[in-house]
């Protein structure tokens, strides 16, 4: 990182803070100032936009969404049978892997190879 | 009980933080609650359109969930994370989009809504600002949307991006340069 770089990104702090004024800033600092006020006062200028959030209703269904996968996943990894649609899948199943894991794998994200 | 509110936060949240990691969905719900609004704006500036942000915003929480027992608290702020996982969520999508023109008009936000007309103006150079930082690269539209639009310290973008304090500073003014560019080119055209 070069001087310059310590002193913009410095600069932008202190005025962000309101510890300087961009104009003490530039004047602290007169041997860069040409380079460093348009970049200055650019970044000065950009704001984020307040009104961008979601929409209520997205909101909840998001919420109502994201407690079903959760609510999924937990009871795929406690009880790995949620997984299976039916008894058929769950006697073929049977024959191929063991039937209760260990329960420190689940812990650390696995979930079976019946639940993929 | 906390004298200052921030901290009394800060605690809060540290708590669910806790407790989400040994899988406490209502605890995690209540980190929904906290940062659904910041993860929807971030990805939203990125991908310019309500649809994909909604989409990016489940699948980014979804995912938090998922890697939950991965999260450390003392290596970055909980909405840090989040904002790393948002970022790689973007990084996928415009990979696997493959077009880069993803400036849909309404990421010209309704700023005009104030009315007058000074109002309306300094919207418009607003609009412009966002139309230009889109056209930055990865990392350097990354920088300039946390610290400009979402206010973070360089500290936690460093985090966000897993680089140096000091690379972030760099990344910064590189993209300042550029954005400066892209601006004044825009002027000239005008």
């Amino acid at each position: 990182m070069t001087r310059f770089e310590r002193m913009l990104a410095q600069c932008i702090d202190d005025v962000k803070a309101d510890r300087s004024s961009l104009e003490d800033c530039l004047a602290r600092r007169l041997s860069v100032r040409g380079r460093l006020e348009p970049l200055l006062r650019l970044a000065l200028e950009i704001r984020g936009a307040p009104d961008i959030r979601p929409s209520p209703g997205f909101r909840v269904r998001a919420r109502v969404w994201l407690a079903e996968q959760i609510h999924e996943r937990e009871a795929a990894a406690r009880w790995p049978w949620a997984c299976y649609r039916d008894q058929t899948d769950l006697e073929a199943a049977t024959q191929e892997v063991q039937p209760f894991p260990d329960p420190r794998l689940h812990r650390r994200g696995y979930r079976g190879v019946w639940c993929r | 009980v906390q004298d200052n509110p921030a901290e009394g936060q800060a605690a809060d949240e540290a708590m669910l933080v806790e407790r989400a990691i040994t899988h406490d969905a209502d605890a995690f719900g209540k980190l929904y609650d906290i940062h659904v609004d910041r993860v929807y704006r971030h990805i939203y500036y990125r991908v310019g359109n309500e649809a994909d942000a909604e989409d990016l915003t489940q699948q980014a929480f979804l995912k938090a969930w998922q890697a939950i027992d991965r999260y450390k608290r003392v290596a970055s702020p909980f909405v840090a994370w989040l904002m790393t996982i948002s970022h790689n969520l973007v990084v996928d999508f415009y990979r696997t989009r493959k077009d880069q023109a993803y400036l849909e008009a309404d990421i010209l936000a309704d700023d005009g809504a104030l009315n007058p007309e000074r109002a309306a103006e300094a919207a418009l150079e607003q609009q412009r600002l966002r139309r230009a930082i889109l056209q930055l690269r990865g990392d350097e539209q990354q920088v300039v949307i946390l610290r400009f639009m979402e206010g973070f310290e360089f500290a936690e973008i460093a985090s966000v991006l897993k680089k140096k304090e000091g690379n972030v500073r760099v990344i910064l003014h590189r993209a300042l340069v550029r954005l400066r560019g892209i601006v004044d080119k825009e002027v000239e055209q005008r």
